[in-house]
């Protein structure tokens, strides 16, 4: 479907073929980075918005 | 490593609030205005600034910018200084941008209403402003980029990620869709021009939904939503995925705005694509901010702020799935142009952002003046009024947005239209615009009580202006990574690095989109046919501008048999070249303007624009009056040509000498003829009569008998 749209707009060269390529990688760039991380990260940035928390007075 | 001792700025973050809160109810009240000058135009009282098409532009601008502008920066402040665990970078740039932000709304408060508009929807400010915007906005992201760098901890939150996406795509955006000529202190052009000026615009205007209501609220969400809820988000996988997938592909949707226009086919295409794929992150965010209330759904019972959360979230969904569907373009052939569009609009702007913001304030301003909120049942109640207040207003306007779209297209059973007269297809909707402005009213009810609640838990409590905090110095020295540690940290707890990536991922989007239309001349076919505007059609297109008329006519025949049998030729591209400002529209509350020259004579448009109900019984358009009295200011027009020829427009050499002595004798020639046809008054100089030149001239280039 992405070659029709491109290949429906004349004289564009190498440009599609440039940002196919960037968004791929991107794409597969995002995919391995959350595959590599690992859970004590997680916990702890999952965690950060919570440190110091102060509550209303009456929360408790 | 020695412990230090800071504290945090509390006081920018109480001014964003109450501004937030003031501009949101003014916001809605304008909103509720315009909701009930479409059940009838007396709710203008005939005053020129109280205009359904003048006051609109402001509605949205207050919304956008005044609430959720403000809504952002109250949460922006509040959590980096948290996160990153040190004040803000700068005391003066916050006070600086805080005051400079206040005197940019009331400027468009000044402006928007006096007509002074650039006529490109949600970047109607005129230039000075523009520029103004762009100064505070880099003052906010000096002060962003700064507490980032002075941060006590290493790691960057993802909600700080959304916030630096914000700031750098809104600068782009910004920038280049305000590249304008000026004429005068009050008046410019845009470079651009018909179907790249349309473009360009949507460029910005789908991605101002997503990186000013969308992203900073995102990050809002991934803050305050586990702070409400006192519990870690529920993954913070998915929050990586989510941020990453959604900056990228959002940038490419926006041509989804201009499915059959005279937008090349390859651009519209990309942006159905792109749409369709902006579920995925944007569900994955949805579900992430659900999930992270696991387990405490008792509490959710109980507790409003939650309740607010829960159903922002939820309508944050409901509109991203809605978003998408209507970018195919079987359901945009119905829909677009359509009261369903601000349905849409409204499941994002009152739902989503109203109703989060609103969870917020209930959370932050007790915190903030060390108290308890007022009362929890007024709350509650809030919430049951801006809920049912959201169902009632997106709910009637799905059920007129469908059936005008049927209307339009229905055909009888000799071939003809079933409802030729576009006024049918308007009274047939009116009650359901009653029923809207029901759900405004109640919508706005809420907002009065939460005023009420705050008002009195402030009183209650004592403002607690600096909070003391501790946490030790950011070591100098990046420890170096070994087996077991994280390598994407590789990026994220570097900023400049991580800003560099940020920029590059949202521009490749956006330059897919516009280079090509530069590129490519044959995007855009020249018609020999097409000349430039008269100078009295000029001036009247000034006039069609800043009246608005794009706000409920749009000039976009689309290639549909029931479009050109009603409308007539369908629009192309090459149509356009001269229109700075494109002035295609979103939405009709009246018919399609761009063959309407030459479809009636000139007397009718002065009696219809001086008073439509005596062309048009039942039309719920409003009168111009002032048309009559006021005068066209045509010591400007040479400087117009000017600027046109700058934009490359033809006019001949030295036409700008001439230009005046042209439009007085087109003005006059209208003017015999309006006497000829029974109006005896009228005189050249009047604004009415450079507007009926534009619109007779609208259209006939390529007109077809």
């Amino acid at each position: 479907m992405i070659r029709d749209i491109f290949n429906s707009a004349p004289h564009l060269g190498i440009y599609p073929t440039i940002t196919m390529v960037l968004f791929i990688t991107i794409f597969i760039g995002v995919v391995v980075w959350m595959v590599c991380v690992k859970k004590p990260y997680l916990k702890y940035m999952s965690e950060l918005p919570l440190e110091n928390n102060h509550s209303a007075k009456g929360d408790e | 490593m020695a412990v230090e001792t800071f504290r945090y700025d509390n006081k920018i973050v109480k001014y964003f609030a109450y501004a937030t809160i003031g501009w949101g109810v003014v916001a809605f009240l304008i909103g509720l205005t315009i909701a009930l000058q479409l059940v009838s135009p007396f709710f203008n009282f005939n005053a020129s600034f109280l205009t359904f098409s003048r006051i609109r532009p402001l509605h949205t601008n207050a919304a956008i910018f005044a609430f959720v502008g403000n809504g952002i920066f109250m949460g922006v402040y509040y959590s980096i200084q948290r996160l990153l665990k040190t004040r803000v970078f700068s005391d003066l740039l916050a006070r600086i941008h805080f005051w400079g932000w206040q005197l940019i709304i009331v400027s468009a408060a000044l402006t928007l209403p006096l007509g002074i508009t650039t006529g490109k929807e949600y970047a109607e400010l005129e230039w000075p402003i523009d520029i103004a915007i762009a100064v505070i906005w880099v003052v906010f992201g000096i002060n962003l980029v700064g507490t980032i760098m002075r941060r006590r901890e290493r790691h960057m939150y993802v909600a700080i990620w959304f916030y630096i996406a914000t700031f750098f795509t809104i600068t782009i955006l910004h920038v280049v869709n305000s590249i304008e000529i000026p004429v005068s202190l009050l008046k410019s052009y845009p470079v651009f021009a018909g179907v790249q000026d349309a473009l360009v615009q949507w460029w910005y205007g789908h991605n101002a939904v997503a990186f000013f209501l969308t992203t900073p609220y995102l990050g809002l969400m991934y803050y305050f939503l586990p702070k409400a809820a006192n519990r870690p988000v529920f993954s913070y996988r998915l929050s990586i995925v989510h941020f990453w997938a959604l900056i990228f592909i959002y940038i490419w949707a926006g041509p989804h705005h201009l499915l059959y226009t005279a937008l090349p086919d390859w651009a519209q295409s990309l942006g159905t694509t792109f749409s369709i794929m902006l579920i995925a992150p944007s569900w994955g965010g949805m579900l992430n901010g659900l999930l992270t209330l696991r387990g405490a759904w008792d509490r959710v019972r109980q507790d409003p702020i939650l309740k607010f959360m829960v159903v922002a979230v939820t309508a944050y969904g409901m509109s991203t799935f809605e978003g998408p569907m209507m970018a195919l373009k079987n359901v945009n052939a119905l829909a677009h142009y359509t009261d369903w569009v601000i349905g849409h609009a409204h499941i994002g702007a009152l739902g989503w952002n109203g109703l989060l913001t609103f969870g917020i304030l209930y959370w932050l301003i007790p915190r903030l003046f060390g108290t308890k909120l007022y009362s929890v049942k007024l709350a509650n109640t809030h919430f049951w009024l801006a809920t049912l207040g959201l169902i009632f207003y997106a709910v009637p306007l799905y059920w007129a947005g469908i059936t005008q779209g049927l209307m339009w297209k229905e055909f009888a059973a000799d071939g003809t239209l079933r409802y030729p007269n576009f006024l049918e297809t308007v009274i047939q909707i009116i009650p359901m615009y009653g029923v809207r402005a029901i759900g405004g009213a109640l919508y706005l009810t809420g907002a009065v009580f939460m005023v009420y609640n705050l008002v009195k838990t402030i009183r209650a409590g004592s403002f607690i202006e600096e909070e003391e905090a501790q946490a030790p110095a950011l070591e100098k020295t990046v420890p170096v990574s070994h087996a077991g540690e994280y390598r994407h940290r590789w990026i994220e707890r570097r900023p400049v690095q991580f800003f560099i990536l940020v920029i590059v991922v949202v521009l490749i989007g956006g330059l897919v989109e516009i280079v090509p239309m530069y590129l490519v001349k044959s995007n855009i076919p020249t018609i020999a046919s097409v000349k430039p505007y008269t100078p009295l059609e000029l001036q009247g297109r000034d006039i069609y501008v800043s009246e608005g008329c794009y706000v409920c006519h749009s000039q976009m025949v689309r290639p549909f048999r029931s479009e050109t049998e009603r409308y007539g030729e369908y629009s192309k591209a090459g149509e356009f070249v001269y229109d700075h400002p494109f002035q295609w529209g979103s939405k009709r509350t009246g018919p399609d303007l761009h063959r309407v020259g030459g479809k009636y004579p000139d007397a009718w448009h002065y009696n219809h624009l001086k008073d439509p109900g005596s062309t048009s019984p039942g039309s719920i358009m409003p009168a111009y009056p002032w048309l009559i009295t006021d005068k066209v200011d045509w010591s400007q027009t040479p400087g117009k040509i000017r600027a046109m020829q700058k934009l490359g427009v033809p006019y001949p050499e030295g036409y700008d000498k001439q230009a005046n002595d042209d439009l007085r004798r087109q003005a006059e020639e209208i003017v015999l003829g309006l006497q000829s046809m029974g109006v005896p008054d009228a005189e050249w100089d009047m604004k009415i009569i450079a507007l009926i030149a534009y619109l007779q001239r609208l259209g006939t280039d390529i007109k077809t008998p």
